[in-house]
């Protein structure tokens, strides 16, 4: 546990901390030096001691002597739009698609290719055909952004034009679409957020998904449609490809990053949080709540974080920043 | 299984279809229409 951040502080409080209550002829200058026990550099440089004199024991306020090395965020992986994919499988799904579960899924993506269809992401319970599954997709003969749960043939899905939401994605002629060259409001890196949130109980799919891109929720809806759900648990998915195809039509040309995986129809305000301003993180340091699992790519894998799927990627790559 | 071209209902009143194209909704339109799309390609 940290030290306080302001007020009276021990020298007593401050050796418990590291852990050094016992040793004889305690002193600021050892402490915040080091000499009864090493600083841990994972604090920030604000909530530790430099060391240096003169030597002051607000120095030490919040510091914690077990903190976790901040995370940093190093790698993504690419999907190039011939043949790659990440593939997902388990036989014990994380999630249901269904009429009570909810879940959201929120992901970084940078668009690397010309206009085409873009299956994002898709989830369901079969890799023999396309009939069961929720796709996150990018339908490029309308410019829509699609989220579509499709159950025995039957579409449940809300569907929404990028260009008549240019203020939230900065695209604005359907014509041009989402390209490399008019990835549309993006974070300097030319990466955006892109999150779908499903509200299970709805039976309007107008009212059971959202799209937000980056902070922002689309509010012009190009159409939806309320077909009858058939449920399905989610054992099988695919990032960047179609379930049931390889190297298809609807392969993805996006770099992808923190991917995360929820249980709960994500608010608004969190939505802003995962935004994180444009910075790109994980969940421990955005949302952490409902977290099921986020595939961060920063240990140069594509295993999600809680292991709730076996994962491998087919001719994918992970890059560095 | 959904092939290279498929035109499938996209909704339960069957007035809309799609033309799903490997795997991915391709063309929305009357049956008419999708089917003048994929004789197109």
């Amino acid at each position: 546990m940290a030290l306080q951040s302001s007020g009276q502080i021990k020298i007593s409080e401050i050796a418990a901390e590291l852990g050094v209550s016992g040793e004889p002829n305690l002193n600021l200058r050892g402490l915040s030096s080091g000499t009864f026990g090493a600083i841990n550099t994972n604090n920030a440089a604000a909530d530790r001691p430099d060391g240096n004199a003169p030597h002051a024991m607000s120095e030490f306020y919040s510091y914690d002597h077990s903190a976790s090395a901040p995370y940093s965020n190093t790698r993504y992986y690419s999907n190039d739009g011939t043949g790659d994919f990440i593939n997902c499988t388990t036989s014990t799904a994380p999630f249901n698609i269904n009429t009570t579960q909810d879940h959201s899924m929120s992901m970084w993506v940078r668009m690397t290719g010309s206009k085409q269809n873009q299956m994002i992401t898709n989830f369901g319970n079969t890799n023999a055909n396309g009939n069961n599954r929720i796709m996150f997709t990018y339908l490029a003969n309308f410019n829509r952004i699609m989220v579509r749960i499709r159950s025995n043939s039957v579409n449940f899905d809300r569907q929404w034009g990028l260009h008549d939401n240019s203020t939230q994605t900065g695209i604005t002629s359907s014509s041009t679409g989402w390209t490399s060259s008019s990835r549309g409001n993006v974070n300097s890196d030319g990466w955006c957020l892109l999150t779908y949130t499903y509200d299970a109980s709805q039976t309007n799919a107008a009212n059971a998904f959202k799209v937000y891109w980056n902070s922002s929720v689309l509010t012009n809806q190009a159409v939806a449609n309320s077909g009858t759900r058939t449920a399905m648990a989610a054992t099988k998915g695919r990032i960047g490809e179609n379930l049931h195809l390889t190297n298809a039509a609807g392969n993805a040309t996006l770099d992808f990053d923190e991917i995360k995986l929820y249980n709960k129809v994500l608010s608004s305000s969190e939505v802003t949080t995962l935004y994180n301003s444009g910075v790109i993180a994980d969940s421990s340091q955005t949302v952490s709540s409902g977290l099921i699992t986020e595939w961060t790519f920063d240990n140069n894998n594509a295993n999600d974080s809680n292991s709730k799927y076996t994962c491998s990627i087919t001719n994918g790559t992970i890059n560095t920043y | 299984m959904e092939n290279e071209y498929e035109i499938l209902p996209y909704d339960e009143a069957g007035t809309v279809y799609e033309v799903w194209y490997q795997g991915m909704p391709d063309y929305m339109g009357t049956l008419e229409e999708c089917q003048a799309y994929v004789d197109s390609q």
